[in-house]
């Protein structure tokens, strides 16, 4: 006792404070050495003032390494932002235990946009993808400067630069080496042109498409959208609404999947088109008012989310995936892929209170999501499980365990 | 270094149950800081979950999750680094075990040492769920360096606190080791001089408690020795004179009657004074035996059932002749009936003449001494011998049974008569009272065990 009170008052009398606050003692773990010798090197080399800079989208890394012209050491490409606000860039070669800055690179812009690292020439070796722009608001529809490098015994060759809005580097026409394609927002008159291009001692122009009345996309994405065909699609919002294109390349012309998009694709809420069920094939989703409901007003009604993977035609026809999303994102509830279109939703059920899942055809109930309060839950009876858990309010499931039209 | 003994084995204890102390307490103490350092870390880092509203896009986790200084990881739940807040990539999938306690969906904590740097760092883990959807980890991680230095820091102090402490407890732990051990150390001294013969050194200073008492019985005890050693020189001084004085008488008569010359008359009552004064020197002499005999536990009874009646009518026949002289009377209260008891008569008879001789000895001319006979008890026999003597004071009167003593040693005898006469009682098993009060008389109480009465029938 007395030792402890000794130690105590010995420990308060100090005037370096021993029991500080723990969370002051948080500190960033030390970086690997290689690393840490990687990171002072870019220091040494990097202008005073200047910062290290993030690309906006796409692979963040602010410093990437990775072996550029395939000769079996690795390269590091950083970007930078110099005081009076221009992006550069350096490119290092490792030299044994440590880096050797190779060459600068001058940028084309004020705002680092994005940074790819990708073979697109076909020839191999690596190509370093820059996108710069000189926005500083952070608009989505600012115009943006592509450039793409080629680097090589220790050179950096400028291949071209495209102005672009969205770019994707995928292999539209085919021929298993990547193509180059841009999407390119022009305003008065408002309209996108989408062209793809492909490499052959430069930059080629394979096709090109013009689209009227696109002010903005909210999402691009790029990879098969069927089994044997790439293509990208195009989320184009609309309001709070929005509707997709889906471009492919046929018989070596360039075009929009959907003639008719906007009927084909509209949905009244914007939603991301994405591999949802991860079969690495894209899916484009749709609403659907759950069948009963179409007389009821529509911000009452609870709709479900079908994603739908391109078949071939104008149409969306090949349902994949039918979920009942939850509109502030507090859960997902995904029907089983034998009870989609079967079922909906019973017109008593509300969107934040309580879900009644039910067969179309007899209008039974096989599932329920109902939202408790905490006291509620604590006196709850039979078989719920928690699917969300949020400020005292407690989402859970039942379901029939005969029908399971759940997916788990 | 403290010399072997008793102060370095109380300084040893008492540094062993304090140093034994504060290393247990500083372990709870050193621990209790460890978990709050770290558990205030993980908290924190915790907590920073629970305040955080999950983005709605999995590309704005690390902004959102971001905190000064700890580094965020955000993983696919295979472990796969997705996005973290270093300027690099990490390729190599994360299998700590914070991963695994995150996919059940709590919040995992690990710590360990860093992949690549052996540093110590805490990683704090949850799953973060996307508009309910798809589910990603979101990884705190931070280096625990500055949290061991500064448990290194406080180990360090509170070492130097508990050996502080350990050094004042032995300081002071010698200063009582040395209140205990000097006050014995002084008692060894004086009783070592005690030992050698020096019975005139005492134990000075206020001792507390059991030293205290150690001193003053020692004390007490050079008293006693000194105290019976007077005694034994007075014995030996008046025993001296007790001899010398017969056979001054005998020597005398011895040589007139050599001279010759005397008619008969003469020559018989010489040679009857010799005679006298022999058995008085017998008489002296016996005594001494018999004593030494019952010091020495060498004295043996014949036993037999005496009447008590007729034992104390027979010892006032012996003494009747100097009761004469004085002109004292004695007087038997002989009981109801008779009380028989198993012992040595002669033996008895001595202790009781020895008893009546006392009484007529200390009494004055014409008075009466009482002998009387009560029951006590079923099996208990009392005889007393009350006189109206010059009684005995107070302060001496726990000391007149013992052997030399006598309250006036000048007026003769041995001082041996009342020892012998205990020692006597004691051998049958009886017990002697004296109660007196100065100047008022003495009465002296006999207490024997009676024959079994069943015995006494048959």
């Amino acid at each position: 006792m007395l030792a402890v009170a000794g130690l105590l008052f010995l420990l308060s009398g100090c005037s370096f404070n021993p029991l500080s606050d723990p969370k002051t003692l948080i500190q960033t773990p030390e970086l690997p050495s290689d690393k840490q010798t990687l990171s002072s090197v870019i220091s040494a080399e990097l202008p005073e003032g200047a910062s290290i800079q993030s690309p906006k989208s796409g692979n963040t890394s602010r410093i990437q390494t990775v072996d550029l012209d395939g000769d079996g050491t690795s390269e590091t490409i950083v970007f930078y932002q110099t005081t009076n606000g221009r992006i550069n860039g350096m490119i290092f070669e490792q030299s044994g235990d440590t880096w050797v800055k190779q060459l600068d690179i001058n940028g084309a812009g004020f705002t680092l946009e994005s940074v790819e690292i990708t073979d697109i020439t076909g020839d191999g070796r690596r190509n370093l993808l820059v996108g710069y722009s000189n926005d500083t608001a952070g608009s989505e529809n600012t115009q943006k400067t592509l450039v793409v490098y080629d680097y090589n015994n220790g050179k950096l060759t400028k291949e071209t630069d495209i102005p672009y809005s969205y770019y994707e580097t995928i292999d539209m026409d085919g021929d298993g080496i990547n193509n180059l394609t841009t999407m390119t927002m022009n305003s008065n008159p408002d309209y996108v042109s989408v062209t793809v291009y492909n490499y052959n001692n430069g930059f080629k122009k394979l096709d090109s498409i013009d689209l009227n009345n696109i002010v903005s996309a909210y999402n691009v994405v790029a990879g098969k959208v069927s089994p044997d065909q790439n293509g990208i699609i195009m989320d184009q919002a609309l309001g709070k609404s929005g509707f997709s294109h889906l471009f492919i390349m046929r018989n070596g012309r360039l075009e929009d999947a959907f003639q008719l998009s906007r009927q084909a694709t509209w949905k009244d809420l914007q939603i991301v088109s994405e591999d949802i069920n991860n079969d690495g094939i894209l899916e484009i989703g749709m609403l659907e008012i759950p069948a009963g409901w179409e007389n009821i007003a529509p911000v009452e009604t609870p709709m479900f989310t079908n994603y739908y993977q391109w078949s071939g035609s104008g149409f969306l026809e090949k349902l994949v995936s039918q979920q009942y999303r939850d509109e502030e994102g507090r859960f997902v509830i995904k029907i089983a892929s034998d009870w989609m279109e079967k079922i909906t939703l019973d017109t008593k059920s509300n969107k934040d209170k309580d879900l009644r899942f039910v067969l179309k055809d007899t209008g039974e109930k096989v599932a329920e999501v109902r939202f408790f309060s905490e006291n509620e839950w604590n006196n709850h009876n039979g078989d719920w499980e928690i699917i969300a858990e949020n400020r005292g309010q407690v989402i859970a499931l039942w379901e029939n365990n005969k029908v399971n039209i759940i997916q788990n | 270094m403290i010399k072997k003994g008793m102060t370095r084995q109380i300084v040893l204890h008492y540094f062993l149950v304090v140093f034994l102390t504060i290393l247990l307490v500083e372990m709870v103490f050193l621990f209790a800081i460890r978990t709050y350092y770290y558990d205030g870390i993980s908290n924190y880092l915790q907590s920073s979950f629970d305040n955080t509203n999950a983005p709605t896009n999995p590309r704005d986790l690390i902004s959102t999750y971001t905190l000064d200084k700890a580094e965020v990881q955000v993983l696919d739940l295979k472990g796969n680094v997705i996005q973290n807040s270093t300027p690099f990539r990490l390729d190599k999938p994360i299998q700590t075990g914070d991963i695994p306690q995150a996919l059940t969906g709590s919040t995992g904590r690990w710590i360990g040492k860093q992949a690549g740097t052996g540093e110590d760092v805490m990683a704090v883990t949850r799953m973060i769920q996307i508009n309910g959807d798809k589910s990603y980890l979101v990884r705190y991680v931070t280096s625990l360096e500055l949290v061991n230095q500064k448990l290194f820091y406080i180990t360090l102090v509170s070492t130097g606190i508990g050996i502080i402490i350990l050094i004042v407890v032995l300081i002071v732990s010698v200063g009582l080791a040395n209140s205990i051990v000097k006050p014995i150390n002084n008692i060894i001294n004086v009783s070592t001089l005690m030992a050698k013969g020096d019975f005139n050194v005492r134990i000075k200073g206020n001792y507390p408690h059991e030293i205290g008492d150690l001193a003053s019985t020692l004390n007490y005890m050079a008293d006693e020795i000194v105290q019976s050693n007077q005694v034994k020189d007075d014995f030996i001084s008046s025993i001296s004179h007790e001899l010398r004085t017969p056979l001054t008488g005998i020597k005398g008569w011895s040589e007139t009657l050599v001279s010759g010359g005397f008619d008969p008359e003469e020559t018989k009552l010489g040679m009857s004074i010799i005679s006298k004064e022999t058995d008085r020197l017998i008489g002296l002499v016996e005594e001494m035996l018999d004593f030494s005999k019952l010091q020495q536990n060498q004295m043996k009874l014949v036993m037999g059932e005496v009447n008590m009646k007729e034992l104390l009518q027979e010892t006032m026949l012996n003494v009747w002749a100097k009761a004469e002289q004085k002109h004292i009377s004695l007087s038997l209260q002989p009981g109801e009936r008779p009380f028989i008891v198993y012992a040595d008569g002669n033996r008895l008879k001595q202790v009781f003449l020895n008893l009546v001789d006392n009484a007529i000895k200390f009494s004055p001319d014409g008075s009466t001494i009482a002998l009387m006979i009560t029951e006590m008890a079923p099996d208990k026999v009392r005889i007393s011998v009350k006189d109206p003597g010059i009684g005995i004071s107070p302060e001496f009167l726990e000391k007149v049974k013992d052997r030399f003593f006598q309250v006036n040693p000048n007026q003769g005898g041995t001082g041996l008569g009342l020892a012998i006469t205990q020692q006597i009682v004691k051998l049958h098993e009886g017990e002697m009272h004296i109660e007196s009060e100065l100047d008022q008389g003495t009465t002296v109480s006999v207490d024997l065990p009676l024959l079994d009465n069943q015995q006494q029938a048959g």
